[in-house]
């Protein structure tokens, strides 16, 4: 792959984490702050997630069509990551790393329809880590 | 397929592939087509056939993640997951001490009690399945192979730097290897005292930890001199951070084959996958195609890679030094490196320093006179097979296999 594919593989990708004009947004969405601390939004969009070992809490969430955040704030003690995936698999949007302590944002917006929500890292999906949000 | 065909990783792969789609649509009484349909809108069950229950919620605390002391200056911290420091390895002999080495958990150390455990031979591969206690191992003929470990993500970091995006995982540098004089005994010697079947085909390991982390071979690498129940590292008993009581050794291939804390081996005439080969440990991205049942490529054998004794962001004094790096490879011994003091623009040839064993690695080093300036340091090494060390690899979602050529960034003053 040349620099060039992957300039518009960035493009088709709207993802916290995946170019460094983002990290401005990261620099606001990740850190060892508390939970209150994090950017507020609206009732409305966020869907707040609780990672650990091994789970996602809750497990069924909802949100509605339009603009959606998914906050993840990793409880556990070891490296997780969140990957938002529509019908098929196919993945919609993705953290690649949420380290312990931190909180990560996906930005996106959806359809009606259910989704899966789950950690992507080896085993970790198979042992719970997997919930659920519909939106509708 | 012939026994010998196995070790032909594209043959073999494509093989049990398509042996898995053709016995699962059968058993369901639908298409070839229709199977690989479903398959792909489904995700772990339809491959493991179970479905899976919700585990509590729990947190772990972070201190007991790992055993042994992993002090920051021989080791960057991830967690479950540690970092060896190249550095430290410019003083040192030919393996990894074990208080250096590495260590990659998936979740946390097991903790087993070596006079309970036991591991289960199954499956319809072997016609006596039983168990080995940890006496009947260590009572069985010994043999020590030197080899490396090395995380399939080692060098993941490296992705962000070519292609500006985080590929998922442990962000790890070049120190997730290392080499050890690996004691056991073969895995083919278990394997025959359970009366292996001629017509076994899949082996798979599975560790006693939280995840059960489990990752067929074939069984051709399985019967092979080499590939070994592990109860002894460099001399000394198998740490817990290392898969006490028994890991497996695998040479070549990706660290997760060798399987730590293995509590279980099963045997099969059919071809086995888990979520380790067909979710996880797989190349998926724009220049790998799907592998049905799997997403993408499912990895065996590690690539060509090379590292500098050097700390990461190196301070060096002006004037001679010795410049000292090691080179492996997953697939043979390592024939040449060169190094670069210019950014790629030339290349002279390093000294390499015996032993330089197979799927180990081998030691070289470089006269530098160094002039104040900063330097992206480079080592590209070929093996004996002809696998080299290319300037970028493809980018892939999970981040495995980097063996591009890496800047290491150095400061003289």
């Amino acid at each position: 792959m040349t620099r060039g594919d992957d300039a518009g593989l960035r493009a088709r990708w709207g993802r916290i984490g995946r170019c460094a004009a983002c990290s401005a947004v990261l620099a606001l969405a990740f850190g060892s702050g508390a939970w209150q601390g994090q950017p507020v939004l609206s009732a409305e969009t966020a869907v707040r997630i609780t990672a650990g070992e091994f789970f996602f809490a809750p497990r069924e969430v909802a949100a509605s069509p339009g603009a959606v955040t998914v906050v993840v704030r990793n409880e556990g003690a070891i490296e997780h990551n969140v990957v938002l995936a529509g019908t098929g698999g196919k993945s919609v949007a993705e953290v690649a790393v949420i380290e312990p302590g931190q909180t990560a944002e996906i930005k996106t917006a959806i359809h009606e329809g259910t989704y899966t929500i789950y950690c992507s890292l080896p085993g970790h999906r198979e042992a719970g880590m997997v919930a659920t949000l519909t939106v509708r | 397929m012939h026994r010998e065909d196995h070790l032909d990783e594209h043959l073999y792969e494509q093989a049990r592939a398509d042996e898995f789609v053709w016995r699962r649509a059968r058993a369901l009484g639908t298409s070839r087509r229709r199977f690989l349909q479903m398959l792909a809108g489904a995700g772990v069950a339809a491959i493991s056939g179970v479905a899976l229950p919700p585990r509590p919620a729990r947190a772990a605390p972070a201190g007991d993640l790992v055993l042994k002391p992993t002090p920051p200056e021989f080791f960057y911290d991830f967690g479950s997951n540690k970092e060896m420091r190249w550095e430290g390895m410019y003083t040192r002999g030919y393996v990894v001490p074990n208080e250096l080495f590495f260590v990659r958990d998936h979740s946390r150390t097991a903790r087993i009690e070596a006079s309970t455990w036991r591991l289960r031979v199954e499956g319809s591969g072997v016609a006596r399945p039983r168990e080995f206690s940890y006496a009947e191992i260590l009572a069985m003929p010994s043999v020590s192979v030197i080899r490396f470990v090395e995380c399939a993500g080692n060098g993941r970091s490296f992705f962000e730097a070519l292609y500006g995006k985080r590929a998922q995982g442990t962000q790890w540098k070049l120190g997730a290897i290392g080499v050890a004089e690996w004691t056991g005994v073969r895995l083919r010697e278990v394997l025959e005292r359970c009366e292996v079947r001629r017509t076994a085909r899949d082996v798979m390991p599975e560790g006693l930890d939280e995840l059960k982390v489990r990752r067929p071979m074939p069984i051709g690498k399985a019967l092979a001199d080499d590939t070994l129940l592990v109860y002894a590292m460099n001399g000394e008993t198998l740490p817990p951070d290392h898969g006490f009581p028994v890991r497996v050794l695998v040479p070549g291939w990706v660290g997760v084959a060798n399987v730590k804390w293995v509590g279980k081996i099963e045997v099969s005439e059919e071809p086995l996958y888990s979520p380790w080969n067909t979710e996880s440990y797989v190349l998926i991205g724009p220049d790998y195609a799907p592998a049905p049942p799997a997403k993408g490529p499912a990895l065996t054998f590690q690539a060509v890679k090379s590292a500098f004794e050097l700390p990461w962001e190196a301070h060096v004094p002006v004037g001679p030094s010795l410049l000292r790096g090691r080179s492996w490879s997953g697939q043979g011994r390592i024939s040449r490196v060169e190094v670069s003091l210019d950014r790629g623009i030339s290349w002279q040839p390093a000294r390499l320093r015996e032993p330089n064993i197979p799927q180990a690695w081998v030691r070289w080093d470089l006269d530098w006179d160094a002039r104040p300036g900063t330097y992206s340091l480079r080592a590209r090494a070929a093996d004996d097979k002809g696998h080299t060390q290319p300037a970028g690899v493809p980018f892939n979602e999970q981040g495995y296999l980097y063996g591009a050529v890496v800047g290491h960034p150095v400061t003289a003053q």
